[in-house]
């Protein structure tokens, strides 16, 4: 197996250094760090005193209005440093401001878009919050819709994130942790809890394993989900990725962790099973009869789109006996004039459907219609035509195409295209007795994973009856006094919903 | 050297993987055998057997249009005179266009001679034993030669594929009661079973169709008598399985009418049979509700309260006239079709070793009494009183 | 199940230990390490064989143990807990049989049942044996009691488990008798996909396809708990350090065997010796320890 090579990167001695008294001491030291940083302002400007100061910031990053307003009069009129109101932090008329002693954390500061102030003969320096930066505004995400829902997602910025999660949970019981994760990225990760709800052995071991990650690009939502997956060889996502508030939301009200990271809008729920990804916040909006029907609807969708093609090559190849009567001679028919064993044929049409798919992704939006059209319709119906691949064929693909997009997590759709195929040469190989034997292969991996110590396949192995009403159906709300038990919470009642007037 | 065991083992698993393919059965290489006749040899006690299986062409479509209107579809046949069915169909193969199999296998035709001398399960038991075929084939005893019929039948220009337009004629007229519906596995299970015997549909080839006779009564394995459709119909009826027949019957005196019966349509058959034994032989008494619907007639006037009885009672009695003739030949056939064999084997267990079992109720069936007392009930009559 | 609450967390190989003495108590072990090979292999060929016969008849037997057993392989590496959990889809199967039996019900018959115990109760007697095939699995509760959470619940639910199977297996044997009649039932070797054949659904035509997937799924539980068990028991015995090696060692030996007697005659003696080996090793040895142990007011305290 491979082997994790990580270089231990050794802490430099600069790590260390204080700020000096003397200004141009300090700037030297900058300079040379932040040398070749076009992006690098400073500003020189003399207090009312006498006194050299620096202004440091990064063009981009920061408000100029507000520092011209609050910052630069301020430091103007000053006159003495050494007075009382200085020292009691009484000067600026800045909301957020702190003071840093250490030259190395002045630079973070700087890149993060902090302006940093420093004043000759002072041996600390002030860094300012008073960023600007342009973002997103709040749109919902286009892979994650809804019908009835609210429409707003979450954005970039972990703080605007928290800020949204925070106005719909207020209760001092969310709990905010922030931590900053990797080398040179250095991203901010939140992780977001209900104190009295979560568990906190949960709590305890997400924190840990993001403290032990050492890598060089925290960018995505999906490298660090890999980074702290039980089981990173596995094909089945171990924490749920959503950019939906009321997803997270919902979620931490059962007693889950979110996590949020800066500059990304994904947002990451732990622990997770495995039919949490056939939930969508819809179908709690509606009555808890569409809401069992859409369920169950998906459920269907996905055992089509990963058995469907693998049953025909089976019946096809090795157990013709089982086809229906009525379709023996023109499935005959159709299938005569195909040179091809149905293996191959399935083969050919599914990567075909897969290459469309993936093309369809980077498509503009201009093209997108266009080939899909041409793609489906006109490829399919041609081929059959040409004799290539026969008619029934190009339906089943169809379907499944159909029924893989009817699961509502993206990473699931993934998992049930890879599993189609592996079902398919399974098929062909073995006929239904491979079908079964992968199924029972899949089900036992699916039994032995764990997310942050709770069974996957939850609730029904290990079976709890009570959990059972959200996953096939959707129960009644009146049903749902009890939070479900995969994220072991510590208060376990929720409230009843009325019922009526029946108490 | 870890590298080098796991690529060694991978590939030898690739291959052994691949040889899962051997077993391989793609659809449109075989030839499905459809039907399967059965006919005496005059040969040495051999069979000849028949099997026909539609031809799908490369071309693309089974069938061509001839030009007039009516489709051709290709059937491909063969004979073979064997002592063996796989026998027969490994012969075929010598010489067929595709790989036959008989695992679609509608129907099995007996030719009514061999189903007199020849022991029917014989035939059948390769159905049984070999998985992949199907034990869910029809049974049938074709009143002439079974191999004329598919012959000939391949040959219909007006009517579909032969297996496919027995299977469904044979499907109908089992659902409207005029022939029974028995196929290998249950006619295995019959036939082995002491004290019940099966039946099964009887057909006949007429000049460019083929028609539904009724039924053919098997003993021991053997074909012994038949029953024409209104039989079979009754029969049903005694068993207390309602099939919605349509029964004809003889009207009560004084009615003018030209058609010289009227018609009902069954709508709910109770039965009930019950065995006594009496002076040491078993008495067998049927006791039969029937309610119908009067479907044919003529103009007269049934809503009056005797006249109805009047109809009910020559229904009745035509019914009950028609069942005693049934049973009259069931004796006659030796062919225990309701089970008394069975019911006295498992109720009255020490009479069924007295009798000396199996072989001794073959002897005495033919001589036990059947009481038929059915009650007809004429409930409704269509639009006209 | 006495014995087991005494000896606390000890499976029964480590009884035999304390109980006989360590080198009378090897040689028992291996014993039971064998009876819990013979029943694996017995199990595993008839799973190989209904599928052969159904599917694969040309293809040779080892390609189809390794490709069996290769789900069963993962699963018992992964332990015991994965394999409880996995058996869950008992709740599945079990209703399919139900379900294959409601189907044939139109063909049911009591008169083949009739008459009962008209031979006398003798040759009722002369059947038990062969019927004691029903309570194999029983002895696997002698190998698992270290893994036991919750012994007090122990005795109710391992008596509840072998009513239940004894129930189904009652339920198919009456329907298979009901609707075969008496003479053909012996004459199939497997009477439950026989009763699958028989189906005639209305689209479908036949179903046994499914019903087979199913019954494929079944045993391959089976295998997994004695795949399991006969790693753990011979690591008891053998003390192995690594895990993947000596169940590969397993797995291949007991393909090996099974390629080399593949032989339907063989299944069936194996099947009535099968009854007999498991009441040997889950009801007779426990039995005699628990009246040594006794004897000698031996406990065992503590896990090993």
């Amino acid at each position: 197996m491979l082997r994790n090579r990580r270089p231990k990167v050794a802490e430099s001695p600069e790590d260390n250094i204080e700020i000096d008294v003397s200004l141009v001491k300090n700037m030297e030291r900058l300079q040379e760090q932040l040398r070749d940083c076009g992006d690098l302002a400073v500003t020189r400007i003399k207090t009312a005193g006498g006194r050299d100061v620096n202004v440091l910031f990064i063009d981009g990053l920061v408000d100029y209005d507000l520092i011209q307003r609050d910052v630069l009069p301020t430091l103007l009129k000053l006159k003495n440093i050494d007075s009382e109101a200085f020292k009691d932090n009484r000067v600026f008329p800045v909301i957020r401001y702190e003071r840093i002693l250490i030259l190395e954390e002045a630079v973070d500061k700087i890149f993060r878009g902090s302006t940093v102030v420093l004043i000759d003969g002072l041996d600390y320096a002030f860094s300012f919050e008073l960023q600007r930066i342009e973002a997103r505004p709040i749109e919902e995400p286009t892979t994650e819709r809804i019908l009835k829902g609210h429409h707003d997602g979450f954005v970039e910025s972990a703080s605007r994130n928290i800020a949204i999660v925070r106005s719909k949970i207020s209760s001092s019981k969310l709990k905010v942790k922030k931590l900053t994760i990797g080398k040179r990225s250095r991203s901010v990760v939140a992780i977001l809890y209900m104190e009295d709800i979560a568990n906190p052995e949960i709590i305890g071991r997400v924190e840990e394993r993001l403290n032990k990650i050492e890598f060089d690009n925290i960018g995505a939502a999906g490298t660090i989900e890999q980074l702290i997956s039980d089981n990173p060889f596995s094909i089945f996502p171990q924490h749920q990725a959503t950019e939906r508030p009321d997803k997270a939301i919902a979620n931490l009200l059962e007693g889950r962790i979110v996590l949020l990271i800066d500059s990304t809008p994904v947002s990451l729920i732990l622990p997770v099973d495995y039919f949490q990804f056939y939930q969508t916040p819809d179908d709690y909006n509606v009555n808890f009869y569409f809401g069992s029907f859409l369920r169950l609807l998906r459920f269907i969708g996905s055992a089509i789109a990963v058995v469907l093609p693998a049953l025909y090559i089976a019946i096809l190849t090795f157990h013709y006996q089982t086809i229906p009567l009525d379709l023996l001679v023109p499935l005959a028919e159709s299938r005569s004039r195909v040179p091809f064993p149905p293996i191959i044929e399935a083969l050919i049409m599914e990567v075909s459907f897969e290459l469309l798919r993936e093309a369809s992704i980077r498509l503009p939006s201009t093209l997108g219609p266009t080939i899909g059209i041409v793609g489906g319709l006109v490829l399919g119906q041609t081929a059959v035509q040409a004799g290539i691949v026969s008619n029934i064929m190009v339906v089943i693909v169809g379907i499944t195409a159909i029924a893989t997009f009817v699961v509502p997590q993206y990473d699931m759709g993934l998992i049930l295209r890879v599993s189609r195929f592996i079902y398919m040469i399974n098929a062909a190989l073995f006929g239904v007795v491979g079908v079964a034997i992968y199924f029972l292969l899949s089900m036992a991996h699916l039994v032995s994973l764990e997310s942050y110590g709770q069974p996957y396949l939850q609730p029904i192995a290990p079976f709890k009856a009570k959990d059972l009403k959200d996953i096939f159906i959707r129960g009644p709300l009146t049903s749902y006094s009890l939070r479900p038990d995969i994220a072991r919470p510590k208060d376990k009642t929720r409230g009843r919903g009325y019922t009526g007037d029946k108490q | 050297m870890k590298r080098h065991i796991f690529s060694v083992v991978s590939v030898f698993i690739v291959i052994a993987m691949l040889s899962g393919c051997q077993d391989q059965n793609t659809f449109e290489d075989i030839g499905f055998a459809l039907s399967i006749g059965f006919d005496l040899s005059s040969n040495d006690g051999k069979t000849v057997y028949t099997m026909v299986f539609p031809n799908i062409s490369d071309s693309g479509g089974s069938y061509s249009d001839k030009g007039d209107g009516s489709a051709d579809y290709k059937v491909d046949i063969f004979s073979e005179e064997t002592y063996l069915v796989r026998e027969a169909r490994d012969l075929g193969r010598l010489s067929s266009t595709k790989h036959v199999e008989g695992g679609k296998i509608q129907n099995v035709l007996f030719s009514s001679d061999l189903a007199q001398e020849r022991k029917l399960s014989e035939y059948l038991e390769i159905f049984e034993r070999d998985t992949r075929s199907t034990v869910q084939s029809t049974v049938i005893v074709v009143d002439g030669s079974a191999r004329e019929l598919l012959e000939k039948g391949s040959q219909f220009t007006e009517k579909p594929r032969i297996s496919l337009y027995l299977a469904d004629l044979l499907e109908r007229n089992f659902k409207s009661g005029y022939c029974p519906d028995t196929n290998i596995v249950r006619y295995d299970i019959l036939n082995v079973r002491p004290g019940i015997s099966p039946i099964v549909p009887l057909i006949r080839l007429e000049n460019d169709k083929i028609r539904v006779l009724g039924s053919a009564l098997i003993d021991r394995d053997k074909m012994t008598g038949r029953l024409d459709t209104r039989e079979t119909a009754c029969l049903f009826l005694a068993m207390g399985k309602n099939k919605g027949s349509e029964i004809t019957f003889a009207l009560p005196e004084g009615v003018e009418t030209q058609k010289k019966e009227g018609i009902i349509f069954t709508r709910k058959v109770k039965s009930k049979q019950s065995i006594r034994l009496e002076n040491n032989t078993p008495v067998v008494s049927f006791d039969i509700r029937l309610s119908a619907t009067l479907d044919e007639y003529t103009w007269g006037d049934i809503t009056q309260q005797e006249f109805e009885s009047r109809m009910e009672q020559s229904l009745s009695s035509s019914i009950t006239a028609t069942l005693n003739e049934v049973f009259k030949k069931l004796q006659e056939a030796d062919c225990d079709v309701f089970g008394f064999g069975d019911k006295i084997h498992a109720y009255h267990n020490s009479y069924w070793k007295s009798i000396g079992g199996l072989e001794g109720w073959k002897t005495i069936y033919p001589t036990v009494k059947i009481n038929v007392n059915l009650k007809a009930d004429l409930i409704r009559y269509g639009e006209i009183k | 199940m006495t014995l087991g609450k005494r000896f606390n967390n000890q499976s029964i190989l480590d009884i035999s230990t304390s109980v006989c003495g360590k080198y009378i108590a090897f040689i028992v072990n291996i014993i039971l390490l064998l009876g819990l090979i013979f029943l694996a292999i017995g199990n595993f060929e008839m799973f190989l064989a209904g599928v052969g016969i159904w599917f694969f008849r040309s293809t040779p037997t080892w390609i189809l143990a390794v490709y069996l057993i290769i789900p069963s392989f993962y699963l018992a590496l992964k332990g015991l807990k994965n394999i409880c959990r996995f058996n869950f889809l008992l709740y599945i199967i079990i209703p399919l049989i139900l379900f294959l039996i409601i189907l044939n019900l139109r063909d049911f018959r009591i008169t083949s049942l009739l008459p009962i115990a008209e031979d006398g109760f003798l040759s009722i007697f002369k059947a038990v044996p062969s019927s004691l095939f029903a309570f194999v699995g029983f002895e696997t509760l002698a190998f698992i009691n270290p893994y036991i959470k919750n012994p007090g619940e122990m005795t109710r639910r391992a008596s509840l488990s072998l009513m239940i199977t004894t129930l189904l297996f009652t339920l198919i044997m009456l329907a298979s008798i009901g609707i075969f009649g008496e003479a053909l039932v012996f004459k199939r070797f497997n009477s439950l996909l026989g009763l699958a054949r028989l189906i005639r659904l209305p689209v479908l035509e036949r179903i046994d396809l499914y019903f087979i997937a199913a019954w494929i799924i079944g045993m391959n539980l089976v295998i997994n708990t004695y795949l399991f068990l006969i790693y753990d028991s011979a690591q008891k015995i053998f003390q192995f350090k690594s895990k993947l090696i000596p169940m590969a060692v397993i797995a291949v030996l007991i393909i090996i065997v099974v390629s080399l007697t593949d032989d339907n005659i063989l299944i069936l003696t194996l099947t009535n010796i099968s009854g007999f080996v498991s009441i040997f090793i889950g009801f007779l040895i426990p039995l005699i320890f628990l009246v040594i142990a006794v004897i000698r007011g031996k406990k065992g305290g503590g896990s090993v």
